[in-house]
């Protein structure tokens, strides 16, 4: 159990390498443009870059010490252990499908989805409620946003019904 | 006698018919947003910032002075009924405060909270007034290799102090440094990180980062890591009014408060942690009942409140007389001045007196406002706090996702957005404070902006970063906030082994 815990950290530790090596990588490539002086702008990129790498070596070392994160506490009741894959996975799939119905299917039917989604992850188990409550929501942000603020959201397939 | 001139024309400026009704709307939703559980005032004030350009800059600056003021109190609401702190400077109140709602003296906690807030707001902003203007006529002096020092030190206290480890503070922080350099340069206009992505050449919106972090990272956080347990609402019963009594042990808290709060927001000892907890252990050392400390002392939320909104103050100073934000909410303050087209530091007194000075005017509106409209209203933002939580979780998604889009009405924007949610959701489960990535990311670049000048006035020579007298006692400053914890940590260590 406790290699799995590090394999976690070691990943962490891991992508922040990455990130990184790939400003390095950018920096090393970037264009330019002439007259920019003998203070140019990859001066304070490589500085990032070489502290980004220097902190994820530190972290390596942290973590071979055993000396391992403490996952931030919440307000919202015990943090646990294990990772709750599937009420996580829902949180996650359901703001995904915002970005890709945003602009297709409009706002007010985005809105609803992820607003469903979330809540079903969290336990609203009454489906015919949550839906309602989804649609009212979207509904009325919607209209107060678009009405009473003059902001321009995507109304999408349902603009024919308006 | 010229800062006070200054301030009536700003009193004059701000107090219209039409103003007042935004500050009233700011005031309402700043707490509204505020009290709801697990949402911050960083959060809070990201969250709303978009209504705010809708309306003119006057309109928009007291608004936001307002929404400001409102999201602060409504945390401290949501610490005393539902013992769930917002942020790290709440934790006292609900220690203390939540005590008291228990033992049924709910309205008696609000009551000085509120008032408390109110008087130390009132104080601090006064101080604001005289100081800020000070402090920027000594900053023109300042030069670039003195700015870049500054914010070397800003970067490092917000990185060391924050969080259970200096390295994952640091980590944050690079995190930070690197989506602030997306986008296009604007010195040289070359092109940084973009992968040949044109959405992101004008650079990752700071507020959609924000609201990312702390709205979709604890979203996703708490769905995957955190077993439900039942909140304990204290229901809210009477009216917030203190009596003659509570008043007694009420006003010099509020006043040491402020006298903690203030000065510590100056400096950056990284946001308001460190001086709620030194106003309750000066309270609790001075009371006669030092028994009644953790079963629910008033004093024991009356100056840590007051140190809270006093500290919140104070970050105004350097944040408007030299440009540094020193904390969470202060660095999305920062953002709403850029946004608003108000530049910062210290030239802001010279080029832009008219809009300062309606801002700190604003300040004392918004925080008069708040007072008068919380006292009578409490109970209906107590009733906020019954929201279930699976719709509190997903309200929360969908107004953070749809700021996000509304920025730039760009699905980009979304698909970044996703991407520093999953970043939130890392750091919190591996332990990483999220506030030093906000700092990096908003003065990254100016510390970019500074080295450069600093460097190119000396033709490339790297001693001119340390050549003035005021950078090498910021130099020295620096060495002492590095090795001091380290020092410390090493003899805690030693004592530890005897």
């Amino acid at each position: 159990m406790k290699s799995k815990k590090i394999g976690g950290e070691l990943a962490f530790a891991g992508s922040l390498l990455i990130l990184g090596a790939l400003v390095l990588f950018d920096t090393s490539r970037m264009l330019v443009p002439p007259g920019s002086g003998t203070v140019g702008p990859q001066i304070f990129p490589y500085l990032v870059a070489g502290f980004t790498i220097a902190i994820s070596i530190g972290l390596f070392i942290q973590i071979f010490r055993g000396n391992l994160g403490v996952p931030e506490g919440t307000e919202f009741g015990e943090v646990i252990d294990k990772t709750d894959y599937k009420s996580l996975a829902m949180v996650a799939g359901s703001m995904l499908t915002y970005p890709i119905l945003i602009e297709r299917a409009g706002f007010v039917i985005a809105t609803t989805v992820v607003f469903f989604g979330v809540s079903f992850a969290y336990g609203a188990k009454n489906l015919i409620k949550n839906l309602a409550v989804s649609v009212i929501f979207s509904l009325v942000v919607y209209i107060s946003f678009t009405k009473g603020l003059n902001v321009n959201l995507p109304a999408g397939i349902l603009k024919v019904l308006a | 006698m010229s800062s006070f001139n200054a301030l009536m024309d700003g009193f004059a400026g701000a107090l219209t018919l039409n103003n007042l009704l935004f500050g009233l709307l700011g005031t309402i939703l700043g707490t509204l947003v505020g009290v709801l559980p697990g949402i911050g005032p960083a959060l809070a004030i990201a969250l709303l910032l978009p209504i705010t350009y809708t309306v003119s800059p006057a309109s928009a600056l007291i608004m936001f002075a307002a929404i400001y003021y409102g999201a602060m109190y409504g945390g401290s609401t949501t610490s005393i009924l539902l013992n769930t702190p917002g942020e790290s400077g709440s934790v006292i109140t609900a220690l203390e405060g939540h005590q008291m709602a228990k033992r049924g003296r709910a309205g008696a906690a609000l009551a000085t909270a509120a008032i408390g807030s109110f008087v130390a707001g009132t104080i601090a902003t006064g101080i604001l007034a005289f100081a800020a203007p000070s402090l920027a006529n000594w900053a023109i002096m300042v030069t670039a290799a003195d700015y870049f020092a500054l914010m070397l030190i800003a970067f490092t206290t917000v990185g060391t102090l924050l969080g259970n480890s200096m390295l994952r503070g640091m980590a944050s922080l690079a995190v930070g440094l690197t989506i602030g350099l997306v986008g296009s340069d604007l010195q040289s206009g070359a092109v940084r990180l973009t992968f040949g992505n044109i959405h992101a050449i004008d650079g990752i919106e700071t507020v959609t980062v924000i609201v990312s972090l702390f709205a979709l990272g604890e979203a996703l956080y708490i769905a995957g890591r955190a077993k439900a347990t039942g909140w304990s609402l204290i229901p809210m019963k009477g009216k917030a009014i203190m009596t003659r009594q509570d008043l007694k042990r009420s006003w010099k808290p509020w006043l040491r408060g402020t006298a903690i709060g203030f000065p510590l927001g100056v400096i950056p000892a990284g946001g308001s942690e460190v001086p709620t907890f030194l106003s309750y252990a000066a309270e609790k050392s001075l009371s006669k009942n030092k028994d009644e400390f953790g079963k629910g002392a008033i004093e024991g939320v009356a100056g840590p409140e007051a140190a809270n909104n006093a500290n919140a103050a104070g970050a105004l100073v350097p944040l408007l007389a030299l440009g540094l934000p020193t904390s969470a909410t202060a660095a999305v303050v920062l953002v709403a001045f850029q946004t608003y087209n108000i530049q910062t530091g210290p030239l802001l007194f010279q080029t832009n007196p008219d809009v300062v000075w309606t801002l700190i005017a604003s300040l004392f509106i918004g925080n008069t406002l708040l007072l008068l409209l919380n006292l009578p209203l409490v109970r209906v933002w107590a009733n906020l706090l019954k929201i279930p939580r699976p719709y509190l979780f997903s309200g929360i998604t969908a107004f953070a996702l749809m700021g996000a889009y509304v920025a730039n009405n760009a699905t980009f924007d979304l698909w970044i957005a996703l991407g520093v949610g999953v970043i939130g959701f890392a750091f919190r489960r591996f332990g990483v404070p999220i506030t030093p990535l906000i700092i990096g990311l908003i003065l990254g670049p100016m510390a970019e902006l500074q080295m450069r000048r600093a460097l190119q006035i000396s033709g490339g020579e790297v001693s001119a970063l340390y050549a003035t007298s005021i950078s090498k006692v910021l130099y020295l400053v620096l060495f002492v906030v590095i090795i001091g914890p380290l020092v410390w940590n090493f003899k805690k260590k030693l004592a530890l082994k005897k």
